[in-house]
């Protein structure tokens, strides 16, 4: 509730338009006004660009707020926040050029005030270069960056209401903890006296309180890592940007910042924008995943639909491990379509662009696959060629063929085969999917988030 | 910010036109004139004089400075800031006064020779002060410094990845030539970076033949200060200041391919 | 210390026995040292002709503060080193951030362009500067020596300067704008901060440069305005007197002074890093 009072204070500051956002309304007047934003982001850059003035008073008004309410902002209390209905920040056909090649072409996604949105992709895939956008050290070539609702793309970093956390931290050296954290709110004019409370509670937040006087140099990794969050939440940024933080962690470490991300993330119900090339990370931090390849959205939904029903081959083959068999579809009937792979006959659940002779992929999960002796159940039957013990999990590879060899992982150690032995295959056809290899994945389409919402997110395109 | 750098950059681009139009035209209404008289051969053997004398001085700090910057490198990190910052004291000692120590080290009533003469070894005062091989120790002298640190800076960029040098002896390699085919050719960049901070200063330098060679040593950096400031022939001086610059612009042309520290780092 | 050398030498230096660069380092540190110690023992010595010791005396001192030809020329150099440092340190400063940060046509050569001055013979700028100066006005003396050191402490502040920024990390100054500051700010509370052992120690370089400027201010000095070096020069010209010894000794002091603080500057900013 008193988020909610927050931010129509901030709004009043903007214009008619963002105000009416957070009017209540019927969820068809909502998803209208969402059309709205979409189909009329340019005229946001002319029309609705806010009046200097206009965004002075908003973080003057923003500071105002935050003094009194800033008890409950870093008193740890849960705050039950949760995901919106409101898109905080809108990518609309974003595309960026460097000198030589493109690497951002026609990109849109929305992103949902409160969400925890992750950017997942293979280095050079331009999710950093997305990131960097939107914290305003790129510029974009043509398309629109909306922030709540106001047009940011021509706007300089420093006047963006958002904050980074940097993959190397980008502490000042020469500054120490505390002003390191304090440095962001000095800019801003806030009283001496305010900011002392503030960095102190900000710190205590992480457990940092006693290390305020420590030069960057004296922290350990975790710890100039969470110096970095503080530094850039303590401005209370409408998006947190994250990029790759965890990355210079070890492997305890980096668990252990997840779930304080995580923490952070459900008590202050801010925004995050949070970029990696390490799907497990993406699948256990975030609400939703946007998978990138060559400056394309490949796909954006939650982490189980990603893994349950992707895409396209590349996104399955992103998320999770798994065999990928080539064929073609021989036969389509109750709702289940026929693939004839070079070596067998199989069937997987019938997909929109099923057609009768249609070259196919089809994947399947290396956890889908059973191994035994099925006789005539089986798929195929192969040799077992490479086995790796990794604790609860066993990895088998068998050879069907001399170019087919499938990657198995089964649970349980009872259940266990030699190297050299023979082994029939066979999975369930419901955890298998086939993709049409003509078909250009779909990009940027926009899933409805219900997977995420529950019965909130019934207003999806 | 480029509008800051541009200024002084340009107001010197300007200077370097007017050098030009200094004895072009603008002052004195001379010509190519000027280039002709240096082609006479005093003059020539002036500017010939200088290189020679440019070029042994830059032989001899190298065959002085190289052992002792290899030393540097291979030291001990302590020792290795001791003698580094010995020999940084006398690089940023102003060499007007490191030039008059020489002096009065080596004087007819100097140091030296009142010492000899004290302790009767000799019964005439040496008569080293005012020779050309005075000049040769006063510039040596006063250039040494300059040609160690670039040398040091080169070979401890070497001596940084012993792996060089470990994989060139377990090829078979012996320390004498693990040195003359792998450090010496690695280090050519120290060399030619040195040599040029030698070189150059040297071939201009005006003071040092005045004070320790006398009347006697005629190079072209006092020539043209003889013709600025005695001979009252400043177009002249000039058409020589010129020649020298030419000539620096070339060595530094060619030796730039060669060099990676110091002031090129761009070309990588 | 001593059980630590022997250790590296034989390692990296097998060949060449430990007496051998025991003997390069005393001839090359002696050759380097014996006259400036001489020089500055001499400037103790209590006869005025003698190279020989006589005793011990601050004479030669109390004649220098009474000259005030040389006190006068003492404060010309000091006024033109302090007020060309000033210049060249924030000229040199910004040009080298300017330089690391920006990619422009033409920056090569203006790189290049830049370093000339550093290589090129000193007589030959002095000698421009001298044929230039009365064109446009600027007159011989402080104005003109301040000018023409500048032309040459420059290139050594921007050098310095940008070899600072090289191992500068430039998300510090967008973690700065991301956090509100202004393009101002962030240049004022981070880029500067950061790399000001660098700028100190051009600071320091220019100073002392400029300090111990004989060439170019023998010829644009003018008429009465003499400063040291050049004050100096004349004195050895005219016959050598202890009393320079004296001059001399004081100048090498305050160089030690200025070069062990560039070190100490340079050494904890590598710690730093």
């Amino acid at each position: 509730m008193q988020r909610c009072i927050k931010i129509m204070r901030v709004e009043k500051a903007w214009q008619p338009l963002s105000l009416a956002a957070n009017n209540p309304m019927s969820p068809c007047m909502r998803l209208g006004f969402r059309r709205l934003v979409r189909a009329d982001a340019i005229y946001f850059g002319t029309l609705f660009t806010p009046t200097k003035d206009s965004f002075e008073a908003g973080t003057k008004d923003d500071a105002r707020h935050k003094e009194t309410t800033q008890e409950r902002a870093f008193g740890g209390q849960e705050r039950g926040s949760g995901v919106s209905a409101k898109v905080m920040i809108g990518l609309h056909h974003v595309a960026k050029h460097f000198a030589s090649a493109q690497a951002i072409r026609d990109f849109s996604m929305e992103i949902y005030q409160g969400e925890f949105v992750t950017l997942l992709g293979a280095s050079g895939s331009g999710k950093t270069t997305i990131l960097r956008m939107i914290a305003g050290f790129e510029s974009v070539s043509t398309g629109h960056i909306i922030i709540d609702g106001v047009d940011m793309t021509q706007m300089p970093a420093n006047q963006r209401p958002v904050n980074s956390v940097f993959q190397n931290y980008a502490l000042f050296p020469h500054l120490n903890v505390f002003d390191n954290v304090a440095f962001g709110l000095r800019i801003k004019k806030v009283p001496e006296q305010t900011i002392r409370t503030r960095v102190y509670d900000a710190l205590a937040m992480v457990g940092l309180e006693k290390f305020a006087s420590r030069r960057i140099r004296q922290l350990s990794g975790g710890q100039q890592q969470r110096v970095a969050i503080v530094r850039a939440l303590i401005n209370e940024p409408k998006v947190l940007l994250l990029d790759e933080p965890l990355s210079a962690l070890d492997l305890k470490l980096r668990k252990e910042m997840q779930l304080e991300l995580k923490r952070l993330h459900r008590e202050l119900g801010i925004t995050f924008l949070y970029v990696t090339h390490d799907q497990e990370e993406a699948m256990s931090l975030s609400d939703r995943i946007g998978v990138l390849a060559q400056g394309e959205l490949l796909q954006y939904a939650s982490p189980e639909e990603l893994y349950s029903s992707p895409s396209s081959p590349a996104v399955a083959g992103f998320i999770g491990e798994t065999n990928l068999l080539t064929g073609s579809i021989v036969d389509v009937t109750k709702g289940y379509t026929i693939v004839q792979t070079p070596y067998f006959l199989t069937k997987t659940p019938m997909r929109a662009d099923h057609v009768l002779g249609a070259p196919v992929v089809l994947s399947v999960r290396p956890e889908a696959l059973h191994l035994g002796a099925f006789g005539d159940q089986a798929l195929c039957r192969g040799v077992v060629t490479e086995r790796i013990f990794g604790g609860s999990l066993v990895h088998l590879w068998i050879r069907v063929a001399p170019d087919l060899t499938l990657h198995c992982v089964s649970h349980g150690v009872n259940q266990t085969y030699a190297l050299g032995e023979e082994v029939d295959v066979q999975w369930d056809p419901n955890h298998s999917l086939a993709f049409c290899q003509t078909d250009k994945p779909p990009s940027s389409t926009l899933p409805g988030i219900a997977g995420v919402l529950g019965s909130n997110g019934s207003d999806g395109p | 910010m480029v509008l800051f750098f541009a200024i002084p950059n340009l107001y010197m681009l300007f200077i370097s036109f007017m050098q030009v139009g200094g004895y072009g035209g603008i002052v004195y209404h001379f010509t190519l004139a000027n280039y002709g008289l240096l082609f006479h051969w005093v003059e020539f053997k002036v500017i010939a004089d200088s290189l020679l004398f440019s070029f042994l001085v830059t032989i001899f700090c190298l065959v002085v400075g190289y052992p002792f910057a290899y030393i540097i490198a291979t030291s001990s990190p302590k020792r290795k800031i001791v003698l580094l910052f010995l020999v940084i004291v006398p690089f940023w000692t102003s060499s007007l006064i490191r030039t008059f120590a020489m002096m009065f080290l080596i004087a007819t009533d100097g140091f030296i020779n009142s010492v000899l003469l004290s302790l009767h070894l000799i019964h005439q005062p040496l008569n080293m002060l005012y020779t050309m091989g005075a000049t040769y120790v006063g510039q040596f002298y006063s250039m040494l410094p300059y040609m160690i640190l670039p040398l040091y800076a080169s070979l401890q960029g070497i001596m940084d990845h012993p792996e060089y040098m470990e994989a060139a002896k377990d090829l078979g390699a012996g320390a004498a030539k693990t040195f003359w085919k792998v450090v010496a050719p690695l280090s050519i960049p120290g060399i030619a970076t040195g040599s040029l901070l030698v070189f150059i200063p040297t071939l201009g330098t005006f003071f040092i033949p005045l004070l320790m060679g006398g009347g006697g040593v005629v190079l072209v950096g006092n020539f043209i200060e003889n013709q600025f400031l005695a001979a009252d022939n400043w177009p002249f001086g000039a058409a020589a200041s010129a020649v020298v610059i030419v000539i620096t612009l070339l060595l530094i042309g060619l030796s730039s391919r060669y060099m990676n520290n110091a002031f090129l780092e761009e070309e990588r | 210390m001593a059980t630590e050398a022997p250790r590296v030498r034989g390692r990296e230096h097998p060949s060449s026995p430990s007496w051998v660069r025991q003997a390069i380092i005393v001839a090359v540190l002696g050759f380097l040292y014996v006259p400036i110690v001489v020089l500055i023992a001499f400037s103790f010595n209590n006869s005025y002709l003698s190279a020989l010791w006589t005793g011990f005396t601050f004479h030669w001192y109390h004649v220098l503060l009474q000259e005030p030809t040389l006190l006068h020329s003492l404060v010309i150099s000091l006024e033109v080193a302090v007020i060309q440092t000033i210049i060249s340190t924030i000229l040199g400063t910004l040009g080298g951030i300017a330089l690391h940060r920006y990619t422009f046509w033409g920056k090569k050569a203006l790189i290049y362009f830049l370093y000339v001055p550093i290589v090129i013979p000193e007589i030959v700028m002095a000698v421009a500067l001298l044929i230039y100066f009365p064109h446009i006005g600027v007159p011989l003396g402080v104005p003109a020596m301040v000018i023409g050191q500048t032309t040459f402490t420059i290139p050594y502040v921007v050098l310095v300067v940008r070899a600072a920024m090289a191992g500068f990390d430039t998300t510090l100054e967008e973690a700065a704008r991301d956090l509100g500051a202004s393009e101002l700010q962030t240049l004022w509370t981070v880029t500067v901060p950061v790399i000001l052992p660098g700028i100190i120690v051009g600071a320091l370089l220019s100073f002392s440069q400029s300090f111990d400027d004989f060439t170019t201010s023998f010829f644009v000095d003018g008429s009465g305005n003499t400063p040291l070096p050049v004050q100096i020069y004349g004195m050895l010209r005219h016959g050598v007197n202890p009393s320079v010894n004296a001059l001399s000794t004081i100048i090498v002091a305050a160089t030690l002074v200025i070069v062990f603080i560039g070190q100490r500057t340079q050494r904890r900013r590598a710690q730093r890093g």
